[in-house]
């Protein structure tokens, strides 16, 4: 009987690398489809986006449950809007500062192992993520401050369809299991 | 079927003829731009400018829809911001500069991205990213979602089609008053799809011994042209006029600054 | 040059080997088919050739898979990928990037060779294929034959010695696969090993040096073509047919009947594209009718033009005597389309036919049971649909389809990838609707099907006026 031989691997299989791209692209359509379907700021299509968004960040990190995945699927969705529409540049210290702190939660909270722990990165991400982008906001009107108010209200209806993402990507995972396509 | 912006006929203007670096180095000046300044006529400089490099798209109807649709929402904005005033027991008088100058910020960064938006095609971002030359961990996934936008895209259109022939045509009004079945029907044939997908072409990747590389060497890497220089100098020029101009003209503060 | 010597593979977490006992061997400039129906094993063994089971798949191997006297376990995928090539049913899946010439080029930028050598391989592997004239084409507006051919550029430009094919013909219309015999020929006159795993067997007679038929994990025969030809084996085995006729010369123009689907003076071209229809009238009568012709003559945009999915641009519909709108059409038929993952979206199979039936109201779950006996899916009534195999799925789009016993049903390639059983299943489910009385269109490269269904056919292209409808109809020769 013959096993495997062992052999430095690289930390990041391509096949993660290429789960990885795949899913920023579909969270990128989804985001697009929503957008296109309902209109952007339509509070429904609002927490649809944001429902979407979380769910499928979900899945994921169930199929690719390894520490730096969430940071990295950050990273390259941020290098696309840079490549495709040119902004996102300011959002990129949010981002990478809300993904470590979400990794760092997951690690502490026992793992990509346990289901919960992951739910509560991704919440804890987002949280983080929509609250420095709405300082990057700040930013743009700090000569108005009270218009901060408006963009506060949509994000958060939008962080309200993300916390309906979680259950969303848990309940999606376990039909997953069910059709086979990811395993324990 | 295919993603029909793949076949988008590109125009002849000179964003088109940018090398995406440039237009990236631009987007970039341009956001570093609208932070640093605050006054209005600075920023009125810097939106004449992005105009002009948003009108080379020779596209004027998206950029006048664009501005309509900026237009609206900052009037909402506003409309939602004197009704904060009215109820406020201590109003504070506002300023008109302190409500354009949000306003201007905004049209610049429209103007900037648009042209991004409007005169990259997908191919060549991929081209754009082998020249940048990062290291696989990112080069490999960025890739792939270049590589599957345009087909999920497609997939969209096929699995809407495929709805509407069953008797559920994927309307705003379906969407809205059946939320929850149309996210079902739309969204479950793509996240399957993705993950045959992924899986499929990790083997593939894997089959072609790209499990354990570095970096990609393009065989064609993008060059920077003379006109890419003149374009990112000229951006830079713009902005240094911008924050000359403000120290000449001052403008009202806000915040920390 | 490949060697499998009394190889066993379990997959990880499965009870039962699926493979048992297997020894075979590929010789550079050999051609050897493996065949079996869906389950028997071929699938592993081509895993097996290119070192997926066990270096990707894990699992647990016995006995030895070598490679140029290499055994695979003791090289890594990189290396095993220098020496095997592997092209799959779906070339698409394979695809990293958007146009033809980034994709001979791409494992050569990734694998780091010199922009030199990336370009001369890049040109040798286009002039080798006759892709030089579509270099720049996106590689998602390409015929399947095309993306055949793109594919097996890029993976002969990495030199393999040996080339693994898992059901190359799928998707293939006869006249790409009769040019990929011909390529396969000349790769094996070029000294390759060859492995080709397929259910149609026609277009490998002359082509193929050895056969072998599994079943169940084990190799059950092996010998030259010769062995394909007795038809109680074939059957005995689940296979298809060695010889089939072209069912396109002799298929002629369908009658026109009372009841039947009539187009008059349909017009329609694609913007900026060219004229597809013009004034172009047939009759589709109850029965089955192929459509057939070359690509880019129109068939899927026929059947796009019939239910509304794309606009008329002039002529008019009539059904059972009396005009209708696209939309009219629509809601009277159903179309079973060729990618069932596009079509199935509910968490159980019965549930699926809910969500079909659901127009009927409270008769749906009498109707679902029907289906559901009908199509031979009662015991996977509860499986999720996405776990089922290729010809389930086909089985239960299909049903889908029936929920609303449609006056037309319209078939776009319902048997790719299917093995002899499941074509037959799928043919049996056609028949039985046309039956019916439904007028039945169905759009198929598989010869089989066309001539286990069809009563008739329209052959494309459509141009001309009613008076010439007998010349347009003529047989193509």
């Amino acid at each position: 009987m013959h096993t495997r031989p062992a052999s430095s691997e690289p930390y990041w299989m391509v096949r993660e690398l290429v789960a990885i791209g795949v899913f920023a692209a579909l969270i990128k359509v989804s985001s697009i489809l929503v957008a296109l379907i309902g209109g952007g700021m339509n509070p429904l299509t609002l927490v649809l986006k944001n429902l979407l968004f979380t769910s499928l960040l979900v899945v994921l990190l169930y199929k690719v449950p390894k520490p730096g995945t969430l940071l990295l699927f950050n990273v390259v969705s941020i290098l696309m809007s840079m490549l495709l529409m040119g902004g996102g540049f300011f959002l990129l210290p949010a981002m990478l500062l809300a993904g470590l702190a979400a990794e760092g939660l997951i690690v502490l909270l026992g793992g990509y192992s346990r289901g919960w722990t992951v739910l509560a990165g991704v919440a804890c991400y987002d949280l983080l993520f929509k609250a420095c982008s709405l300082g990057i906001s700040w930013i743009f009107v700090r000569e108005q401050p009270e218009l901060l108010w408006i963009s506060a209200v949509f994000v958060a209806i939008g962080y309200l369809g993300a916390l309906l993402g979680l259950p969303a990507g848990s309940r999606f995972v376990k039909e997953l299991r069910h059709a086979g396509i990811v395993h324990e | 079927m295919q993603a029909s912006f793949m076949n988008r006929t590109m125009g002849n203007g000179l964003a088109y003829r940018l090398d995406a670096r440039a237009k990236m180095s631009i987007s970039l000046t341009a956001s570093l731009g609208v932070i640093i300044l605050h006054s209005p006529q600075s920023l009125g400089l810097l939106l004449a400018a992005s105009l002009a490099y948003g009108l080379s798209l020779n596209r004027p109807k998206p950029l006048l829809l664009c501005h309509a649709f900026l237009a609206v929402m900052w009037s909402v904005a506003f409309g939602f911001m004197h009704l904060m005033q009215t109820l406020n027991p201590n109003p504070v008088p506002t300023e008109l500069s302190r409500l354009l100058v949000p306003f201007l910020r905004s049209a610049v960064m429209v103007n900037v991205i648009l042209v991004m938006a409007l005169s990259t095609r997908i191919q060549t971002v991929l081209t754009t990213l082998k020249a940048l030359r990062l290291h696989r961990c990112i080069a490999i996934p960025a890739a792939v979602m270049i590589r599957f936008i345009p087909s999920f895209l497609s997939d969209v259109r096929q699995v809407s089609e495929a709805l509407k022939t069953r008797g559920y045509p994927i309307t705003p009004r379906f969407v809205l008053s059946h939320p929850l079945l149309a996210t079902r029907l739309l969204i479950v044939p793509l996240v399957f799809r993705a993950l045959r997908a992924s899986d499929e072409l990790g083997i593939a990747a894997e089959l072609k011994g790209l499990g354990n590389l570095g970096s990609v060497r393009a065989f064609r890497p993008p060059r920077f042209e003379t006109r890419d220089w003149m374009a990112s100098a000229t951006a830079l020029a713009c902005i240094a006029a911008a924050v000359i101009l403000q120290v000449f003209t001052g403008g009202p503060r806000g915040g920390m600054f | 040059m490949l060697v499998f010597d009394n190889v066993t593979y379990t997959y990880p977490n499965a009870g039962t080997p699926a493979v048992r006992d297997i020894s075979l061997s590929v010789s550079a400039g050999e051609i050897v088919l493996c065949t079996g129906p869906s389950g028997c094993g071929k699938s592993t063994l081509i895993r097996l050739a290119n070192g997926l089971c066990p270096h990707f798949f894990r699992g647990r191997l016995q006995g030895r898979t070598a490679l140029a006297g290499k055994d695979t376990v003791s090289l890594t995928l990189q290396d095993i990928s220098r020496t095997v090539g592997t092209l799959f049913q779906d070339p698409e899946s394979q695809f990293f990037a958007l146009t033809v010439e980034d994709e001979l080029a791409f494992a050569h930028e990734w694998r780091g060779t010199s922009p030199d050598e990336t370009l001369t391989r890049v040109r040798s592997s286009a002039a080798s294929f006759g892709l030089d004239s579509i270099m720049g084409a996106s590689v998602l507006d390409l015929s399947e034959g095309q993306k055949q051919k793109v594919a097996l550029a890029a993976i002969i430009s990495l030199d393999p010695a040996v080339i693994v094919l898992d059901e190359p013909s799928a998707n293939l219309d006869p006249e790409a696969t009769l040019a990929l015999a011909a390529e396969l020929r000349r790769l094996r006159d070029a000294g390759m090993a060859i492995l080709v795993v397929d259910h149609r067997l026609y277009w490998l007679d002359g082509v193929v040096d050895r056969v072998v038929v599994m079943n169940d994990g084990c190799i059950v025969a092996q010998g030259d073509f010769d062995l394909l030809r007795d038809a109680a084996f074939r059957e005995a085995w689940g296979l298809r047919s060695d010889r089939v006729p072209d069912p396109r010369t002799t298929l002629t123009c369908p009658a026109n009947d009372c009841d039947a689907l009539q187009a008059q003076g349909l017009c329609f071209a694609h913007k900026d594209g060219p004229e597809l229809f013009r004034d172009a009238s047939f009759s589709l009568p109850a029965g089955v009718t192929g459509l057939l012709g070359p690509n880019g003559t129109g068939k899927t945009t026929l059947a796009r033009l019939l239910t509304g999915l794309n606009q008329i641009q002039a002529g008019k519909l009539i059904f059972r005597q009396r005009q209708m709108t696209p939309a009219d059409i629509l809601r009277r038929s159903s179309i079973v389309l060729q990618n069932t993952d596009h079509q199935l979206h509910m968490h159980t199979v019965r549930a699926e036919l809910a969500l079909a039936a659901a127009p009927y109201g409270a008769e749906s779950r009498e109707i679902v049971a029907e289906l559901l006996n009908r199509f031979n899916l009662s015991a996977l009534a509860q499986r999720h649909p996405q776990s089922l195999s290729g010809g389930e799925k086909q089985r239960l789009v299909i049903a889908c389809g029936m929920a609303k016993d449609p006056e037309v049903l319209i078939l776009d390639e319902p048997t790719s990838g299917l093995d002899g059983l499941n074509m037959n299943l799928v043919a049996r489910a056609i028949r039985d609707a046309a039956n019916r009385g439904t007028v039945v269109l169905l759009i198929s490269h598989d010869l089989e099907l066309l001539t286990l269904t069809c009563n008739a056919a329209l052959h494309l292209p459509l141009c001309g006026t009613t008076d010439n409808l007998e010349s347009t109809c003529s047989p193509v020769s």
